[in-house]
């Protein structure tokens, strides 16, 4: 008799059951994500969606979801209409579809049986929504100050690189032009050391334009250059 | 270089003179002031979008450094400009003197003396040319690279006010001081 009422309740259970899930489920799904990080603290995912079934659903029919581990629960808006929404750290928020399974109280239950054996365990899901998220926009690249400072470098850099180049040309032509002015008449007399009497009668003669007037001087540097040829040869 | 002297000077020496001085012509003058005046008022745009600086109640503060921003980076390419003419003559030198000898070659009348001058002449203006567009650009740059630095890291923490002053006069004043320079 027990037996015989127990079965009679566990086929009604059976029927209630198939009775409330949903059968052949069709949804229509609309998503938002937020794209723009340089605002807010969390980006937030939200979809909305219409289920429809071939029969009909009862009044409080609660869904449940789960996206990549997270275990969420459908709020009910409207008739036959659902939202599920979470939010991420900007920094955890992947771009990318995000799969988000949707179970029915009896899915749900399921779920959570299996998972108590095995944490990754999964159960087939009355439907799965798939939502885009096109990545969200956490500000420039690069800071622009740091790209005005940057930029600001190089230019100050070319300009004092440039500075210094024509320093150092000038430096190098005027080392050139001294080493091509020694020529090997006045490297001789240096040698002799008869070089000073050589600029003062140089000096003389550009002072006075007149050779005899510089007789003094030039018998000067006559005198020190023979001095020095006569040690020459004694030396030899 | 004064109306005195100047009689006792012939035309080479006057030349040379010119070559030599510290003076600028007016032209190149009304650039170094028309320059310096753009770059110093550039700043006060920055310093209103960008840090937030209240405009009408700093008027009178940007007027006063923009004036002597003005005249200490005029000060800064006069004398950049002093000290590069002579590198850039020597450095042109050569290209000039060819380049004036193969145009004045043609001119069979024209005295030695007469293609000389015309020679040092031309030297002179391509030098001054040159040092004036280089000096602009070299203290310009210095200029931005110092407020840009100044004003966006090492006076950071001050109010806008006191970062306007500071790093305008600070960027023109050090380019006026290292203009001084022998090197």
């Amino acid at each position: 008799m027990v037996t015989k009422y127990l079965l009679t309740v566990l086929a009604l259970a059976v029927g209630t059951s198939f009775a409330q899930s949903c059968q052949n489920p069709q949804v229509e799904a609309a998503s938002f994500t937020s794209l723009d990080a340089t605002v807010v603290t969390q980006i937030a995912y939200i979809t909305e969606f219409t289920l429809k079934c071939d029969n009909p659903l009862p009044e409080n029919y609660a869904l449940y979801a789960e996206v990549e581990g997270k275990s969420l629960s459908a709020a009910r808006v409207g008739d036959n209409k659902y939202q599920v929404s979470w939010t991420e750290e900007p920094s955890k928020a992947r771009s990318g579809v995000h799969e988000i399974h949707i179970l029915d109280e009896e899915g749900w239950a399921s779920l959570r049986r299996a998972r108590r054996s095995d944490p990754a365990a999964t159960v087939a899901p009355l439907l799965a929504i798939q939502l885009q998220h096109p990545g969200s926009y956490s500000g420039p690249w690069i800071n622009s100050e740091v790209l005005a400072t940057l930029l600001s470098i190089v230019i100050a850099y070319t300009a004092l690189k440039n500075k210094s180049m024509i320093f150092l040309e000038m430096t190098i032509k005027q080392r050139d032009r001294a080493d091509g002015d020694d020529d090997p008449v006045e490297s001789m007399l240096k040698k002799s050391g008869c070089l000073e009497l050589h600029y003062k009668v140089m000096e003389c003669i550009n002072s006075t334009k007149d050779w005899r007037k510089c007789q003094e001087e030039v018998n000067e540097f006559r005198s020190c250059v023979s001095k020095h040829k006569e040690s020459q040869t004694r030396r030899q | 270089m004064s109306g005195k002297a100047n009689k006792a000077f012939t035309k080479e020496e006057e030349l040379l003179l010119q070559d030599f001085s510290r003076n600028v012509s007016t032209k190149s003058s009304a650039l170094f002031y028309g320059n310096a005046f753009i770059v110093s008022a550039i700043p006060i745009w920055l310093f209103w979008r960008v840090h937030a600086l209240e405009v009408s109640s700093s008027l009178a503060w940007f007027a006063i450094v923009t004036v002597a921003s003005t005249w200490l980076l005029a000060l800064a390419y006069r004398n950049t400009k002093f000290q590069l003419k002579h590198r850039v003559a020597v450095r042109r030198e050569d290209a000039v003197a060819r380049e004036m000898a193969r145009k004045l070659a043609d001119e069979k009348k024209m005295s030695r003396k007469e293609k000389d001058e015309r020679i040092l002449w031309k030297k002179n203006e391509v030098a001054d040319y040159e040092a004036t567009t280089f000096s602009i650009f070299y203290n310009n740059a210095l200029f931005l690279t110092i407020v840009i630095l100044a004003s966006f890291y090492l006076l950071r923490s001050f109010t806008p006010t006191v970062n306007y002053i500071v790093s305008l006069t600070v960027a023109s004043g050090l380019l006026a001081l290292l203009s001084t320079g022998s090197k």
